[in-house]
């Protein structure tokens, strides 16, 4: 980093200025909905002609917006918790245990990122559809921890690889139970792994369009529907305020996990 | 402040004895462990060496309770463990990368097992307090380990591993990561803390120096199994088998056939040409003809001037390595056999390159093994 300060190079200029606009390519898409948000126009505009908070009054005011967010918060909740757990168990099987096919096994666990969000999304509305469950927090709960799960196993596992497996078994030497030897010399190095990860799950699930789009029903819809069936009769800059409001609160989350993946305790040096 | 350790934890004679019965261990079609029979007494000092992959890490860790037994079964103190869980057989076990909580300071560190055994705080403070001055590491209670050397930090494992007063010690290569001058410190260091404590000991390492300097007796593995188990000098002077005759200290090897047998004393013909002397082990594949090998540790080859008429191997001065009181001189003998001998430096004057001389191995010092065809 000091090198590229003091050495003002051609080269290294050109390449922070690509840099620059790479950022901000992959940003102004996003970004743009904020100044639509702030608008006075009753319909998506930009520029803004001029600034009011109208739309963002009008959001908490709508029943059928606040409606929405607290389904979406509600499955969140629920989803957080259950992936934290669930995907901090699994990192713990495929790093930690002697398990037959633990590869095999972490490909499996993984593949609801990989598989087209699509798929994912028609399978579970059969799968739901079938139970006569569409629409319900149960089925939302569970589709978004599938989806969710593999953020944490990837985050804890990352934490896990980083600790020593020998403090577990010194804790027990030294008198702990296997639990009490986890809770005491495990967690407390992969507990940022383990925020990290219960925010990952939260953003995932709080931000899930696509499927959500085929589980909803008339009656219960989580937020990003919402904003798709807004879009569709109604082009109110609500939705601009709707979607600012996801945005920041997502960026915050993931910048809350950055911070604490950071604060992570360091393993002592080992070298004499 | 050594004071203060002999007076608040001399507990001398509180070492555990050690029983390993039949001991196996398989992972699914390997078998690390193959029937192990050990006895150790209370108080006493084992090193069980080895080359990596012969089990003896394994061997450590069903002790330790991290691994069950396939068959077999582990008693300490007169007590079955076989099955006990790790926490519940008060065993102090030492790693090689010394497994401190590296978000705990070294005070709670030594804190640890007396926390988990329910010790009031200003009790277990006392105890922490007696067993960094046992380690010579008061006043770093505060201090968190990654601010510590590597030596520190394994002299705080240490005050953990004993705070609790575990009759047995386990240690795994525990000084592999330091260089050598604070290995041999820590050595002392760690005889001088079994002696006073009247601690058990069980220490596996690779370093066949170490286990020579530091052990009441000595089990030699390998691929699974014992090889020998006696007393540091039985192991060095008397191998058992070819394998710790070569694992154990320096030796030359000379292939040969037995050539004359009559009881326990013989002749090999050498492959090379010449003869030597062994004494023969009353073991049937040492008959007369059959292959074997001679061991010939490089302290027991003298050198004597070429046509001072002494019976010997002729042989030519190759080359020689300085180190300090000794020297070690390389020869070739006849058939481009190598041999060492590690003579004192004076010897060296008079001694060129290209010199010829005549090696004499040292009366009765020569070891014979049946050659297993697997080679050197």
């Amino acid at each position: 980093m000091n090198v590229t300060t003091r050495l003002p190079h051609p080269a290294i200029a050109a390449a922070r200025l690509a840099g620059i606009l790479g950022v901000l390519f992959l940003l102004i898409p996003t970004l743009i909905v904020v100044p639509i948000s702030v608008g006075p126009d009753k319909y998506l505009h930009f520029p803004p002609r001029g600034f009011s908070l109208e739309w963002y009054g009008t959001l908490i005011g709508d029943p059928g917006w606040m409606r929405a967010a607290l389904f979406s918060l509600q499955i969140a909740v629920l989803v957080t918790l259950l992936s934290t757990a669930l995907g901090t168990a699994a990192a713990l099987a495929l790093t930690r245990g002697r398990l037959h096919g633990a590869r095999a096994l972490s490909v499996a666990v993984l593949a609801p990122i990989v598989a087209p969000n699509i798929v994912v999304a028609v399978a579970m509305y059969l799968f739901f559809s079938r139970l006569g469950m569409s629409g319900s927090l149960v089925a939302f709960v569970l589709a978004h921890t599938v989806l969710a799960t593999p953020y944490v196993v990837i985050t804890v596992s990352a934490a896990l690889a980083a600790a020593d497996p020998d403090l577990e078994l010194a804790a027990m030497s030294l008198g702990a139970s296997r639990s009490r030897a986890f809770v005491h010399a495990t967690l407390p190095l992969i507990l940022p792994g383990v925020i990290a990860g219960a925010v990952f799950a939260f953003v995932v699930s709080f931000d899930e369009a696509v499927v959500s789009f085929f589980l909803s029903s008339v009656r219960d819809k989580t937020l990003p529907r919402k904003i798709f069936e807004e879009l569709d009769y109604d082009v109110s800059p609500v939705v601009a305020a709707v979607s600012t409001v996801l945005t920041f609160l997502s960026v915050g989350l993931l910048g809350l996990a950055a911070v604490l993946r950071r604060r992570a305790p360091r393993a002592p040096a080992t070298k004499a | 402040m050594a004071d203060v350790a002999t007076r608040t934890i001399d507990t001398a004679g509180m070492g555990a004895d050690v029983s390993i019965r039949s001991l196996v261990k398989r992972y699914g079609p390997v078998t690390a462990v193959e029937d192990i029979s050990l006895a150790v007494a209370s108080g006493e000092f084992l090193s069980v060496l080895g080359p990596s992959g012969s089990g003896k890490t394994t061997v450590l860790m069903c002790l330790a309770g991290f691994e069950i037994p396939s068959a077999g079964s582990l008693h300490i103190g007169g007590r079955e463990v076989t099955a006990l869980p790790p926490n519940r057989r008060e065993i102090g076990v030492i790693f090689q990368r010394y497994a401190l909580f590296p978000h705990m300071s070294v005070r709670d560190n030594v804190r640890f097992p007396l926390k988990m055994r329910g010790m009031a705080r200003r009790q277990a403070e006392a105890v922490v307090e007696e067993a960094l001055a046992t380690v010579r590491l008061s006043g770093f209670g505060d201090r968190l380990p990654a601010q510590l050397s590597g030596g520190q930090q394994q002299r705080v494992a240490l005050a953990r591993a004993i705070s609790f007063r575990p009759p047995l010690l386990l240690m795994d290569e525990p000084l592999s990561a330091l260089d050598k001058k604070l290995r041999e410190e820590m050595q002392a260091e760690i005889k001088d803390l079994q002696r006073r404590l009247g601690l058990t000991v069980i220490f596996v390492t690779h370093d066949q120096e170490e286990a020579l300097t530091m052990s009441d007796r000595i089990a030699v593995m390998s691929h699974g199994r014992l090889e020998q188990v006696g007393t540091p000098e039985e192991i060095y002077g008397n191998p058992a088998t070819s394998f710790v005759a070569r694992f154990v200290g320096e030796t030359n090897i000379l292939p040969g056939i037995v050539h004359r047998r009559s009881g326990q004393d013989g002749t090999v013909a050498l492959d090379g040409g010449g003869e030597i002397a062994v004494p023969l082990p009353a073991e049937r594949r040492l008959a007369e003809g059959s292959a074997a090998e001679v061991m010939l540790r490089p302290e027991h080859v003298a050198v004597m001037p070429a046509g001072s008429g002494v019976n010997g191997l002729a042989a030519r001065l190759v080359g020689h390595s300085f180190a300090g009181a000794t020297v070690a001189l390389t020869f070739e003998a006849a058939g481009g056999q190598r041999l060492v001998a590690r003579r004192p430096a004076r010897e060296l004057a008079g001694l060129a390159p290209g010199a010829e001389v005549v090696l004499v191995p040292e009366a009765g010092q020569a070891r014979c093994f049946a050659r297993t065809g697997q080679g050197a």
